[in-house]
This record gives structure tokens, C-alpha cells and sequence, in this order.
């Protein structure tokens, strides 16, 4: 992931707000979404996405769907009811975050 | 759109699996992401031959695939306690930790734990034995695939063997014996973790089953 230090706190709030848009989504489909979403500018690798994806399900906030697809077993996540919830309380903190560092980074003077 | 064949996915798979993701449940979906990534260099403009690009994407990729696979049997881990802990609070294990007190104590159990240990201290070793015999057999005959979180409580179960074990050890010592209630509530304890983690067992079976159906 490039800039990994400033975009890893903020991996959980960017795969639920995916999923919130979408109905399901699965890890690669997640990770081309992000890439073509930030024009490349963010790689999301395996390595960071897959641990996050599980902690989410076994913290109840996703549910999954397995499916066989074009030979293979594909795993599909989904926000369950919780996990909707929770997506709006992580969106809205994210906002925060970025008005704080916003008014850090360029304070306006009066 | 392109798409690999099946001797090409059982390729992968046999791959991911000879370097010890042994889990179908996490396997299945590396298997699916390196295939994807493989199917879009394909579809990028790359004429190489699948073993070609196969490897090189296994070059690029497999320490942190691999990093994956430890970081889920972790994460495994932590959802089965949550899960045991859920169901030690519900009503029929709490229903059997208080009816067991009330029996040890009815039976007068705690000045007689030699009796004891040689009916229940048996309870968890064959229960480990018995799970432990069907698994093998299983996987050695029937060729079934191996989930995380059923094999993880495999070693959870052992681990609940020694919280007996703990139990019979303190059991002579002179002032557990003047407290009577300790043994009983550490047995009656011990055995309603039994009973929640077999009620998660059951449950991570039948997830498994409606999860995976797609697998027949």
C-alpha cells in the first residue's frame, strides 16, 4: 500500500464503505476497486487486506458467501446489520479526522 | 474476458497447498485472488505461458499470501474463545455449571474427588481421543477438506484437558480440601466449557457445511 503509515488506520472505513455501495464484493474485486477508485495512487496488497477482511467477520461486521466461479471458489463479503451501522460511525469519525488534520495542516487566521 | 481452466486452478491450489496453507476455507480464497491477478496480467497483453507468469507472480506475492494464511489461523483463534465465551453465557451451559455444583455437592463429591477422577477426569481425554479418531479418519480415508476453525478447536479441546488436569493436581492439596466449593466449581467450570465448546463445534460444522455447500 503506498503511504502505508497514513492509509493503513483508515483500511477497515475504506472496505466498508465498498461494501456499503456495493452489495458484495471479494478481496481482488476490493483491491481493483481501490486502485481504479485512487487512479493507483492506493495499492491495497493482500498481505493488509485479507487480515482486515477477517478481523471485520470475526468482529461480526461482515458476513460471507462462498460461490463457485469460473472453476474456483470465490468468497464474497458483505456488511451485515452491524456492519452497516458501524460503517456510518466510521465514516463520520473519518470526517472528523480529516476536518481536524485539515484545520492543522492549513489553520485559517482570522 | 479470460479465464483459467481447471488443471490450472488445481494447479495453484496443489501449489498453495504443498507450502502449508492447509485450510480449504483460507486457501480457496488465495486461490481465487492469484488467479484473478494471473487473468488480468493475461488480459493486460501477457503471451507467456500460465506456468511463466504463475511463477512470477508467486515471486512477487507469496511472503505475504503466506504472511495471510498465519495472520487467519490467528484471527481463528480469537473468533472461537469469542464464540466459547458466547455460549458460556448462554442458559443451557449456565443451566449445567449450577446443576453440577448442586450434584458434586448433593454427592458430596469434594472429600471423595479420588471417585471423582476416575469417571470425569476421563470425560475430556475421550472426548480429545474420540474427535481426534474421526478427524484422522476423515481426512486419511475419506479425503474431506481441513477448516481452520475445526482444527483450531481441536487444540482448544487439549487445552481444556489440562484445566482438568489443573483441577485433579490441586485436588490433595490441604487447603483446597477445607474449600470444598473451589473443586466443585472448578470441575462444574471445566465441563460447561466442555459443553460450549462442543455447542461450537456443532455450530462451526453446520456453518461450514452451509458456507461450502457449493464445494460437492
Amino acid at each position: 500500500m503506498s503511504n502505508s503509515k497514513l492509509y493503513k488506520g483508515s483500511l477497515n472505513t475504506i472496505i466498508l464503505k465498498l461494501l456499503n455501495e456495493n452489495d458484495k464484493m471479494y478481496g481482488y474485486e476490493i483491491t481493483q476497486k481501490v486502485k481504479a477508485l485512487t487512479k493507483g495512487e492506493l495499492n491495497i496488497t493482500e498481505g493488509a487486506l485479507y487480515p482486515a477482511l477477517h478481523k471485520l467477520e470475526a468482529e461480526g461486521l461482515l458476513d460471507v458467501e462462498v460461490a463457485k466461479v469460473d472453476n474456483r471458489l470465490r468468497k464474497y463479503y458483505k456488511l451485515t446489520e452491524t456492519g452497516t451501522k458501524e460503517t456510518v460511525n466510521k465514516l463520520n469519525e473519518l470526517a472528523e479526522y480529516i476536518k481536524t488534520m485539515q484545520a492543522l495542516v492549513k489553520p485559517k487566521f482570522a | 474476458m479470460v479465464r483459467l481452466n481447471k488443471e490450472q486452478i488445481q494447479f495453484i491450489d496443489n501449489y498453495l497447498e504443498n507450502s502449508d496453507v492447509t485450510h480449504l476455507d483460507i486457501r480457496s480464497e488465495m486461490v481465487d485472488h492469484v488467479a484473478s491477478g494471473i487473468e488480468e496480467k493475461i488480459e493486460a497483453g501477457d503471451t507467456r505461458d500460465f506456468y511463466f507468469i504463475f511463477k512470477d507472480y508467486m515471486v512477487e506475492h507469496k511472503s505475504r499470501l503466506l504472511d495471510n494464511n498465519k495472520q487467519f489461523i490467528k484471527s481463528a483463534d480469537s473468533k472461537l474463545i469469542k464464540l466459547i465465551l458466547k455460549e458460556l453465557v448462554k442458559w443451557p451451559c449456565i443451566l449445567v455449571f449450577f446443576g453440577l455444583i448442586a450434584l458434586f455437592k448433593y454427592l458430596n463429591v469434594a472429600s471423595e474427588i479420588s471417585g471423582v477422577k476416575t469417571w470425569f477426569g476421563l470425560l475430556p481425554i475421550l472426548s480429545f481421543t474420540l474427535f481426534g479418531i474421526s478427524y484422522f479418519i476423515a481426512l486419511k480415508y475419506f479425503k474431506l477438506a481441513r477448516f481452520s476453525s475445526i482444527e483450531r478447536l481441536g487444540f482448544l479441546f487439549a487445552m481444556s484437558f489440562q484445566l482438568f488436569h489443573f483441577c485433579w493436581n490441586i485436588s490433595h492439596l490441604e487447603f483446597v480440601k477445607k474449600f470444598d466449593y473451589i473443586i466443585i466449581g472448578l470441575v462444574s467450570l471445566a465441563l460447561s466449557i466442555l459443553l460450549a465448546m462442543i455447542f461450537v463445534t456443532i455450530n462451526q460444522v453446520k456453518h461450514y457445511k452451509i458456507k461450502f455447500k457449493d464445494l460437492a
